[in-house]
């Protein structure tokens, strides 16, 4: 018997052998349980939380690397991992646990995905805030990776009030409570939010929702200069109109076909509101937009980019998210187009100092990524890629230089996972 | 255990000067208590100007095995600032200065003794604010507020102090300076930050705080409602939250608390009202305006027999001052008061209120509840006279026995004044060993065990009189400058 097949004959005694497989075996083609190159020698799919603590202890226990995942198509940002045996899906823990529309809270397994989610709020006129960009997400994977952020309504980090987590030696803990406010023991829910797995499984959460909006509506504004663009966000932003995203993007090959200004800028405004809020909000936009001397945008049909910030892949093109101060955005999207205008594509938000860039040409390598690292350094910025060629992966670190405080997160990555079988290797400074 | 405090506090004083270390039992008195019913006498108390100097003063008092305990302005209502085991106190009031304001990035960098009220009235020229309002946000600090993760009644909307802030600078039990987070939206690795936010001074002591700020909303409206009874209000409470509408803050003041009000602020309350809603919507002005219309017609069917709009900032303060001059007002009614603050899923306020009037009832103390019932954050204030021979004893068992209801109805301990030394015996209810042990470690991973703030948050087996000879429960007659 080989040691994968005496690990998947153990991991079936505990969750029952239809949900453990190799990933060989079918369904085939689960090409995102891959992680950067590497397949695991068992996928597992538990379907209680005492399930995944006697994963999780048979793991730490026989030393090997567990990866926690959701239903394998969203793959996370992180360094190459040390190990990986075995991919922990919590894709069959999707029940809605507790919803009193009352109460605007919600509490979920770490499964249920945003459309699951998203049926059922809706029908009490309420969602949750990470909106519907990803309907196929899950909750955990949201949470772990602390993405979509709302102008409205902030990050995962703010909305997220409770959390049932799993710990490396399988422990099942909870954190915060179904209430939204709370200031009982530590907040052990930042913690996790944005840890990537490597800290614990989360299998629950508990959600601060939000109305859903009476009305939404997108307005695109083109302009000829970022620095334009930028200013015009964040004056709007500042009137306190009623929007949700305000992305920054340039022009595509095929936005030229009906682009008003040539080699332009597009502003994508998202509104979100009541609907008086969202009428008055879409009539200034327009009234400003007549002073900065920007035009309204229609975009080609069918238009050839989603105007969406792109998802972590694998071995692909080199792409990164740059966060700086919102003052310094068009700065920092000079100094990369400097590196060749025409091989990036990049998604900005002037209002929260992040931008998001793709780089289409040959040839991306440390050097590249090290230049570019400084340019968000010296505007007081910080800089990871979140998808590039795996040959450059192995030689980098995603994360950059390990932040000031990184001895304290060494620590506590020492007291929640002293053997290093959650995700060994992928986060900040390699832990 | 605490070394001798002669050679302690010379190590201070070389290290900080002697003008800004205190030793004299007189000057220690003043830095026993803070704004609940516990004391501690600390051995030192030293008042650095500067981070260096903080870290200086953590070093030194490692040295001697004494623990630290920071304090702002002594305004917390869990005894965060008290030293339960004598050692150092640090005062962080000297460190009041606004080091930056970015408006165009909207945030500031802040030293930990600046008043929180003070930094909204510095970006104010900028059409920005501090969004976090804690009642006593005119006198309590920064630090203090981050430390407690303080709240206030407009956090229905915008959320406590953690929501608020970027970054910190902090002193570790090692005397390191460490920065976490940044002024940037996202910084990599572990949110640190969050973690200290609301660690009650158990992990490290910040010595700068960066902070988020928002632009003032161009309209506020003002509403107050007025019931027959509290079932009523709370049900309406419910109702405008389920219809979609957010307010800003939506606070309720029952029979007791207006009874105590109006012959200070005349509010006009009507003598046998039941209770009193205080909503405040914002927002582009057509959207405030909506939400008025909305929540008065909800506030009508649910039969409010009144209700007050206030528009202008004059109008909305008259609404809004018995509010605020709820708890003064209440220290005129009872010798002294006894705060608590749970918190319930806004759904269950009705059930658990009746709970808590029958419980005081039952135990025959009068309570007056004044609190954030958008939020569930319950804060009953129960009345008694701490002369009557074992009346002390009863109130803390009636707080224990309310404390017990929130939990039940699936609520906490503390909404936002935190755990403290009074309710980490609570803790076990709402978390269990594994839990706390999660918990610990972070104690762990910050190396600050016995040396920042010791015998708060976790529970112990121990009595209050085994953890510290120091530490002498004794109630204190709290008066017009408390707050909730």
């Amino acid at each position: 018997m080989t040691a994968q097949t005496s690990l998947v004959n153990d991991l079936r005694s505990i969750v029952g052998s239809e949900h453990v497989r190799r990933p060989e075996e079918p369904p085939a083609a689960a090409p995102a349980f891959i992680v950067d190159g590497l397949l695991p020698q068992a996928i597992v799919q538990p379907g209680t939380y005492d399930e995944v603590a006697e994963v999780m202890r048979y793991a730490n226990e026989a030393s090997l690397a567990v990866i926690p995942c959701g239903h394998g198509r969203m793959p996370d940002p992180g360094n190459v991992p040390r190990h990986y045996d075995i991919a922990l899906s919590v894709a069959r823990l999707n029940q809605i646990i507790e919803y009193e529309p009352a109460d605007l809270t919600m509490t979920c397994q770490a499964g249920a995905t945003l459309g699951d989610l998203h049926a059922q709020l809706s029908e009490a006129g309420q969602m949750t805030p990470f909106g519907l960009a990803d309907n196929g997400a899950c909750i955990g994977a949201l949470l772990a990776r602390n993405r979509s952020h709302n102008l409205q309504y902030g990050s995962p980090r703010d909305y997220t009030i409770g959390m049932r987590v799993i710990t490396a030696e399988g422990l099942i803990t909870r954190a915060g409570r179904n209430v939204v406010k709370n200031v009982a023991g530590y907040d052990l829910c930042k913690l996790y939010v944005g840890s990537l797995g490597t800290l614990g499984v989360i299998v629950e959460a508990s959600i601060k929702l939000v109305p859903l909006p009476q009305a939404r509506q997108r307005v695109d504004l083109e302009f000829g200069k970022v620095s334009d663009a930028s200013t015009f966000a964040k004056e709007a932003h500042g009137r306190g109109l009623s929007l949700s995203a305000i992305n920054l993007r340039r022009h595509t090959r095929k936005d030229a076909e009906t682009a008003a200004i040539k080699g332009a800028h597009v502003l994508e405004m998202e509104m979100s509101g009541g609907t008086v809020a969202v009428q008055r909000t879409h009539r200034e936009i327009l009234q400003m937009s007549a002073t900065y001397g920007a035009q309204e945008f229609y975009a080609p049909d069918p238009p050839d980019d989603p105007g969406q910030a792109p998802s972590p892949g694998v071995d692909g093109p080199l792409q990164l998210e740059a966060s700086v101060l919102p003052s310094f955005v068009p700065d920092l999207i000079d100094r990369f187009q400097r590196e060749s205008l025409d091989n990036w594509v990049w998604w900005s938000s002037p209002v929260e100092g992040r931008v998001d860039a793709r780089w289409n040409g040959l040839g991306a390598d440390g050097e590249m990524v090290r230049r570019l690292r400084a340019h968000a350094a010296d505007l007081g910025g910080t800089l990871i890629v979140t998808n590039c060629s795996l040959d450059l992966k192995r030689r980098i670190d995603v994360f950059g230089d390990p932040p000031p405080a990184f001895d304290l997160m060494r620590r506590i990555k020492e007291q929640f996972d002293p053997k290093g079988t959650l995700s060994p290797g992928r986060f900040v400074g390699r832990l | 255990m605490a070394a001798r405090p002669g050679r302690l506090v010379k190590d201070l004083q070389a290290a900080i000067g002697r003008k800004w270390v205190l030793h004299a039992r007189e000057d220690l008195l003043v830095y026993e208590y803070d704004a609940t019913i516990d004391r501690g006498l600390p051995d030192a108390v030293v008042l650095p100007v500067s981070a260096d100097e903080v870290a200086r003063a953590v070093r030194i008092a490692r040295r001697h095995n004494a623990p630290v305990t920071a304090r702002g302005a002594g305004t917390g209502l869990s005894g965060g600032a008290i030293p339960c085991e004598g050692g150092v106190v640090i005062v962080t009031t000297r460190m009041n200065r606004i080091i930056e304001v970015d408006p165009d990035n909207r945030l500031a960098v802040v030293e930990p003794g600046v008043i929180n009220l003070d930094i909204s009235k510095a970006v104010a020229p900028y059409g920005l604010y501090y969004a976090p309002d804690p009642s006593s946000q005119k006198a309590c600090t920064i630090g203090g507020n981050v430390a407690e993760n303080a709240g206030g009644p407009h956090c229905l909307r915008y959320g406590t102090t953690t929501n608020h802030v970027l970054g910190l600078e902090i002193v570790t039990a090692d005397g390191d300076i460490v920065w976490l987070g940044g002024k940037t939206m996202a910084t990599p690795g572990y949110d640190l930050t969050g973690i200290v936010v609301g660690s009650e001074g158990t992990l490290a002591i910040v010595t700068k705080v960066i902070v988020r700020l928002l632009h003032k909303p161009e309209c506020t409206i003002t509403l107050l409602a007025i019931f027959d009874s509290v079932d009523r209000a709370s049900e309406t409470v419910s109702a405008i939250i389920a219809a979609g509408v957010l307010p800003a803050a939506l606070e309720m003041m029952d029979k007791n608390t207006m009874t105590a009000v109006e012959p200070f602020i005349n509010a006009g309350y009507p003598p046998d009202a039941g209770a009193v809603l205080l909503i405040e919507v914002e927002g582009l002005e057509e959207e405030a305006r909506d939400q008025a219309n909305e929540v008065e017609g909800i506030c009508d069917t649910l039969g409010a027999r009144e209700t007050r709009i206030g528009l202008t900032l004059e109008e909305r303060d008259k609404l809004w001052a018995g509010r605020k001059g709820a708890l003064g007002a209440l220290g005129r009614l009872a010798p002294s008061y006894y705060i608590l603050d749970g918190v319930v899923p806004r759904s269950r306020l009705t059930s658990v209120l009746s709970g808590v009037y029958e419980a005081c009832g039952r135990h025959g103390f009068r309570v007056a509840n004044v609190f954030h019932a958008g939020d569930g954050n319950l804060h009953p204030n129960v009345m008694f006279d701490e002369r009557v021979p074992g009346a002390t004893q009863q109130v803390l068992e009636l707080g224990e026995e309310i404390m017990r209801l929130c939990v039940d109805a699936g609520g906490s301990i503390t909404g936002e004044h935190g755990v403290g030394y009074e309710k980490r015996n609570y803790m076990r209810w709402i978390f269990s060993e594994d839990d706390l042990e999660v918990m610990s470690r972070l104690k762990r991973a910050f190396r600050s065990e016995d040396g920042f703030n010791p015998g708060k948050i976790f529970p112990t087996s121990k009595g209050c009189g085994e953890v510290s000879s120091r530490m002498k429960a004794a109630f204190a007659k709290v008066g017009p400058d408390a707050y909730v």
